[in-house]
């Protein structure tokens, strides 16, 4: 009689060699540092999101009737509801942080030079889809700040020349909010956004397996020292720890700070004191500082620099090798998005 | 190497017309993942290995043999992209609205119980909150003296036309404001403050109509507000 082991590895032939040789990408030693495993932080969060969101899914009804009765049940009904729903919030905010954090990290490593520019694009088109996904979720609760988020939203489309009309229909399912608009941002939100961030996920990590990871040495290491580890189990480890610690945290911040519910969503009264969720901020005050179309087009603008920055920094760097140009406009945006945030944080308008 | 091979199992065919090989599984080695160089010519010295005859000439010149592949390629691809790209516009065409929302002229209120420096507030069947106020005079110049212009009426709608928030009124200041970016109004519409005020844009104004001295305003049927709002016909008399 075959034992089970046998059994399975007659049909699935894989051997442990097998394993380790596909696995075994060679890692460079700075990642034995948590603060460069950024990258897989965000990934290990999408996993909690794509878990927690089915499990939601299973009471949520995306009708503005219900939508709101449905999220109350939710939190304060259904076993461990309030839990589910406060690690799908926190999970989020850590989300939209743990990207900013790695994008930041690339920037400042220049780890999106030549030939890097495309995992850079796709990058880009990540964190697009976490603020997307971020923006159509809290859109879902039906909640004061999901109805006037959403209103905006779909208005901000609305002013960009040429397509703007277009695309605010498509969204709203009208020219206005309508009953027909909640399940639009479910099934972007639920199906749409999260295959599309697998489909360039995947692309990401293809890219990062065919590549290699960007090189980073110290200046006080040792010249002998071997420059590689072992993806496995080394650096698996390493993730895993910090997927472990990320646990923690979440579940102590469900816990400590869970998701609360505002007031319904009133069509007919925007609250005297409006704000999105933190990572709005930024776009949010820039909207009150200039009009409606000139704010849409410059935000657009700055999206289109962070996209073909690599190509930019191509350019500074051969007209001038040695400048740090590219660092200090890196400084300047960073810091311009911290006062901005800020600075909305701190007002009422 | 081939293992044990036998018959199609399914009745009723004579001949096998499909051989099921029992293969054994073989461990994977990177050998097995590299991939074969590719030959031009392969295909064609493989084929003609069997009964076609090996000269240019039955095969087809290689320039007309190109232009056949190519030809090929485009009528594949183009019909595949035309296929695809007919049921990408299907499904577009599918998710947008198909229908705008349905408005129609509702009754206000006789003219005659409308003073000059008269205003009230009017909920629409969609829900909307609408500004009906009048005039001493004539709000725009050049209108016909019995029309509803030339009465001096207006009808602000209450949604900001910079990004869609509702506007209240603002007594002791005599404005209409936006809390979403700070917009300001007069008690015409007019733009005073923040990003409309920067752009120009003024509250939008529902078309108003008057008829045997009934005044009528057209508004939208339909909105989410009316889900859960109070009787579609109540309006509130003010000032």
């Amino acid at each position: 009689m075959t034992t089970p082991v046998a059994w399975l590895r007659e049909r699935l032939p894989i051997s442990g060699d097998d394993l380790r040789s596909l696995t075994n990408e060679p890692v460079p030693n700075h990642l034995k540092h948590w603060w460069f495993c950024l990258g897989g932080t965000p990934l290990y969060l999408f996993g909690v999101q794509i878990v927690t969101g089915i499990l939601l899914a299973f009471y949520y009804e995306s009708s503005p009737a219900s939508a709101y009765a449905s999220v109350r049940y939710i939190s304060e009904e259904a076993a461990f509801g309030w839990f589910i729903r406060s690690v799908h919030k926190w999970a989020a905010t850590l989300m939209v942080a743990a990207v900013v954090l790695h994008q930041m990290r690339v920037f400042f490593t220049g780890s999106y030079r030549k030939p890097r520019e495309i995992n850079w694009l796709i990058g880009m088109c990540l964190l697009l889809c976490t603020l997307v996904l971020g923006f159509t979720g809290y859109s879902l609760v039906y909640e004061q700040l999901s109805y006037w988020g959403a209103t905006v939203g779909a208005n901000i489309a609305d002013s960009v020349p040429f397509v703007g009309g277009f695309a605010k229909t498509m969204l709203l399912a009208g020219d206005t909010y309508n009953e027909r608009t909640l399940p639009r941002f479910y099934v972007l939100h639920a199906a749409v956004l999260p295959a599309t961030t697998i489909g360039l996920i995947a692309i990401h990590i293809a890219i990062i397996r065919i590549q290699g990871v960007t090189e980073l040495r110290f200046e006080n290491e040792p010249k002998n020292k071997p420059a590689f580890f072992n993806l496995f189990p080394d650096h698996v480890l390493t993730e895993l720890t910090i997927a472990l610690v990320l646990m923690i945290v979440l579940s102590v911040l469900a816990c400590v700070l869970p998701a609360t519910m505002g007031p319904r969503a009133d069509p007919l009264t925007t609250p005297e004191v409006i704000k999105p969720e933190w990572f709005f901020y930024v776009a949010f005050r820039w909207l009150k500082l200039f009009s409606g179309t000139t704010a849409v087009l410059s935000m657009g603008f700055v999206v289109f620099v962070m996209f073909v920055w690599p190509f930019i920094d191509a350019r500074i760097r051969k007209s001038k090798p040695t400048s740090e140009l590219s660092v200090w406009i890196g400084v300047l945006g960073a810091l311009a998005i911290l006062v901005l945030t800020v600075w909305e944080a701190a007002v009422e308008h | 190497m081939r293992g044990a091979s036998a018959k199609s199992p399914l009745p009723g065919i004579g001949s096998p017309v499909l051989e099921y090989v029992s293969r054994p599984a073989r461990v994977r080695t990177a050998a097995h993942c590299r991939v074969r160089p590719f030959r031009k010519d392969a295909w064609v010295s493989d084929n003609q290995q069997g009964d076609r005859p090996a000269s240019a000439s039955a095969a087809g010149t290689p320039d007309r043999r190109g232009f056949l592949a190519g030809a090929a390629t485009l009528g594949m691809g183009g019909g595949l992209a035309l296929a695809y790209g007919t049921c990408g516009v299907l499904a577009a065409r599918y998710l947008y609205p198909s229908a705008p929302p349905r408005s129609r002229w509702q009754f206000v209120v006789e003219v005659a119980r409308m003073a000059p420096g008269a205003s009230l507030n009017y909920r629409s069947p969609s829900g909307e909150r609408i500004a009906i106020a009048r005039g001493a005079s004539s709000v725009e110049p050049g209108a016909a003296p019995d029309s509803a212009e030339g009465l001096g009426f207006i009808a602000l709608s209450s949604t900001c036309p910079h990004l869609g928030c509702q506007v209240h009124w603002e007594a002791q200041k005599t404005r209409f404001f936006c809390p979403c970016h700070n917009g300001a109004f007069d008690p015409l519409g007019a733009p005073t403050a923040g990003p409309p005020a920067d752009a120009g844009q003024s509250l939008p104004r529902h078309p108003l109509r008057v008829e045997n001295g009934l005044l009528f305003l057209r508004a939208r049927l339909e909105g989410v507000a009316r889900l859960e709002g109070p009787p579609s016909d109540a309006t509130e008399r003010s000032g």
